[in-house]
């Protein structure tokens, strides 16, 4: 009996030991890719992780691409916003994480990959042997260079054919539009208008708005506006009552869940009633979906062709409903109602109510 | 009153009357001096925006300011007077403290701002009854032992602070607490003016009918006893005054740090210790210095600059300014 036990133990141990060494070398001949993150740094990384760790602004491109399956979780702000269950129902299956998380939660959950939205974070993460990329919702000096690098990155890190294809796709999409527009306002020779985006995503009032690094500077510039936040650097995403009336925007556009609050409070609050854009009626929304519509997201081309129509109702009248239909058909197999879409386009919950 | 502080309340309410004009004339938004009285005189739809912007945002935030001044700078002065110390500053109890936690809390609750500036005030006056209450534990009446229960307290409260911006999210409510802790006065409506002037008026008026039982309490107890004068109950009386002053001050403008450190030193380089003096020039230099920080804090930049960075910069070249007058008026 006692040999037959010794027998088991040794057996199960140069089981146990063979099998590290065989996890060992499978470590060694796993696949690397080696990329640049959006801050300019190098990381090599396995190709093909499995359990991915999300910031908001990288959710909905890696769902779109085929990847819902590889993300672990994502920010709680993204699964907290109900129009993330209509888009992709598969995200009650996600881990909510903090906007910033410890290592140690990384590593219990197994995780293999963090697109973090901070340098900070990252290296943090680096430092603890975590494998991160930080993919920041800011380029540097503006958004221009930045618009494909998400995609571009996924298609680096798992490069499936699939991937890649979709990648490429995407891109091409989001170039037509940008150009499309470009070329039709070209052919008018329209002056070149004042622009405040307010930001929305918090109760911050009127004067909040974003930096000229973000997404939204590079639409709305590419669009044709002098935009106030090309002229606000990364430190100053706010601007006082008083500096907004002497800039006297042409149009203001608002985004975020708070939108249709605030669209309320400048048609109602002085001095902003006294402003031109609030006086000839130039107040325009930006839709709501699984991300603000105004970030870079799996919908930018369609937010290119909404925003173009809006503001420039007398030149372009694409069909942006049918654009959102299909486009989420196709990245996120869900079919919306008309009923729905008209709630996107207006800045509401799934259900019609308000977001915030 | 003597010749010569009758002479600098003259000239500091000549300012103040200067500087107040000033700050509704002044801003980020470009208003001429024709332009500014077209707008306020006339009804002219052409100067919409300037009239807006003079009445709506200027004026209400120029009265706040004037009245945070003076309502800091008096606090300070009292608990100055009161403790002996001249290095005491008006959250000396915790006051400051407590209301930074109650604004923290209304902040991460996401209630509106006149919530945010009820719960600083409620917590700031919670917490001083707190240090009150923590003194008497310790059965010692000395003002020493007012003071540690105030950094007991106010150190409780600072660790409170950092939990609750611990639960504060990062990208939203976190960047609101800070921005608070450093004061504003941006959302400054006439709702604020309403509440905060009774209450700095009452206070002041009080006081100046108080202020010789002032001079008696900042001479200690026994000294006060020998006079007659109730001690403990007019100590409690100036404390809570000050305490009022400044958890009301404090709800509506955030955090400003040294003005109620530096202003009573001002004063009473001019006109000594005598609050019958220092009180009403208090009211004046506090409400100038107050007003002058404003105009700087919104007319250089897009957006906003904090109040403390501000008062702060002012406040410690103006704090050397005075040790190195002090230091020659010694020497001689």
């Amino acid at each position: 009996m006692k040999s037959i036990l010794k027998t088991i133990f040794f057996t199960s141990l140069t089981l146990g030991c063979l099998g590290s060494l065989v996890g060992c070398g499978n470590k060694d001949n796993n696949e690397k890719v080696t990329v640049i993150d959006m801050d300019g740094t190098s990381i090599t990384i396995n190709k093909n992780p499995k359990k991915v760790a999300c910031s908001r602004s990288t959710y909905d491109l890696l769902i779109a691409y085929g990847l819902g399956d590889k993300i672990d979780g994502v920010d709680k702000k993204v699964l907290a916003n109900p129009w993330t269950s209509v888009f992709y129902p598969d995200s009650s299956k996600h881990y909510s994480y903090e906007y910033e998380n410890s290592y140690e939660l990384y590593l219990s959950r197994g995780v293999d990959l963090v697109f973090s939205p901070e340098k900070r974070i990252t290296d943090d993460l680096r430092e603890h042997g975590i494998n991160a990329i930080t993919v920041k919702l800011y380029g540097t000096p503006t958004f221009d260079n930045y618009v494909h690098s998400f995609s571009n990155l996924i298609a680096q890190i798992w490069p499936d054919e699939n991937i890649k294809a979709k990648s490429e796709q995407w891109n091409n999409k989001l170039d037509s539009a940008v150009n499309e527009i470009k070329t039709e306002l070209e052919k008018h020779s329209l002056p070149r208008e004042k622009l405040f985006y307010v930001r929305g995503d918090k109760d911050k009032g009127i004067g909040y708005t974003d930096t000229k690094g973000c997404f939204a500077e590079y639409a709305y510039r590419t669009l044709g506006f002098d935009c106030m936040s090309s002229t606000l650097d990364s430190y100053a995403n706010s601007v006082s009552a008083e500096a907004l009336c002497e800039w006297n925007p042409d149009v203001f556009v608002m985004g975020g869940i708070y939108q249709n609050k605030h669209m309320q409070e400048i048609k109602t609050t002085e001095p902003y009633t006294t402003l031109d854009a609030v006086k000839n009626n130039r107040l325009y929304t930006i839709p709501m979906g699984l991300t603000q519509m105004e970030q870079l997201n799996a919908l930018s081309p369609e937010f290119f062709y909404d925003q173009a129509n809006r503001l420039y109702p007398t030149i372009f009248s694409y069909d942006i409903s049918g654009m959102i239909k299909n486009s989420v058909k196709q990245y996120f197999g869900t079919d919306l109602t008309d009923t729905q879409v008209n709630y996107m386009l207006n800045g509401l919950s799934p259900t019609g109510g308000n977001l915030y | 009153m003597n010749k010569r502080t009758l002479i600098f309340l003259l000239a500091s309410i000549f300012c103040f009357l200067i500087v107040f004009s000033l700050a509704l004339i002044v801003g980020k938004y470009s208003i001429t001096i024709p332009d500014f009285f077209k707008a306020i005189i006339t009804n002219e739809e052409a100067y919409d925006t300037q009239r807006s912007i003079i009445l709506n945002l200027r004026l209400p935030r120029t009265i706040v300011a004037g009245l945070t001044g003076i309502g800091l700078s008096i606090s300070g002065l009292l608990y100055q007077e009161v403790f002996q110390n001249k290095l005491t500053s008006p959250d000396l109890l915790g006051v400051s403290s407590g209301a930074s936690v109650g604004a923290a809390i209304a902040i991460v609750l996401g209630l509106s701002s006149i919530f945010v500036s009820v719960f600083a005030f409620l917590l700031g006056a919670i917490t001083v009854l707190l240090t009150i209450f923590v003194a008497k534990v310790f059965k010692n009446k000395s003002s020493f032992t007012l003071i540690l229960a105030g950094i007991i307290v106010g150190g409780f409260m600072s660790a409170s602070l950092s939990v609750v911006k611990y639960f504060a999210d990062p990208t939203t409510t976190l960047a609101s607490i800070t921005y608070w802790l450093m004061g504003s006065f941006e959302n400054s409506t006439m709702e604020y003016v309403y509440i905060l002037l009774p209450i700095v008026g009452l206070c002041c008026a009080l006081l100046l009918i108080l202020s010789w039982r002032i001079n008696v309490v900042a001479l200690g107890q026994e000294e006060a006893q020998t006079k007659g004068i109730n001690y403990t109950f007019y100590k409690f009386l100036i404390i809570g005054i000050a305490t009022l002053l400044t958890a009301s001050c404090v709800a509506f403008s955030g955090v400003v740090s040294w003005i109620g450190l530096v202003i009573p030193h001002i004063v009473r380089l001019i006109v000594g210790r005598d609050t019958r003096r220092s009180i009403p020039l208090c009211i004046t230099f506090g409400g100038i210095f107050m007003i002058i920080v404003d105009i700087l804090a919104r007319s250089f930049t897009k957006s906003e600059m904090p109040l403390s960075a501000v008062t702060g910069i002012l406040g410690t070249v103006i704090f050397v300014i005075i040790l190195i007058i002090r230091r020659k008026e010694n020497a001689h």
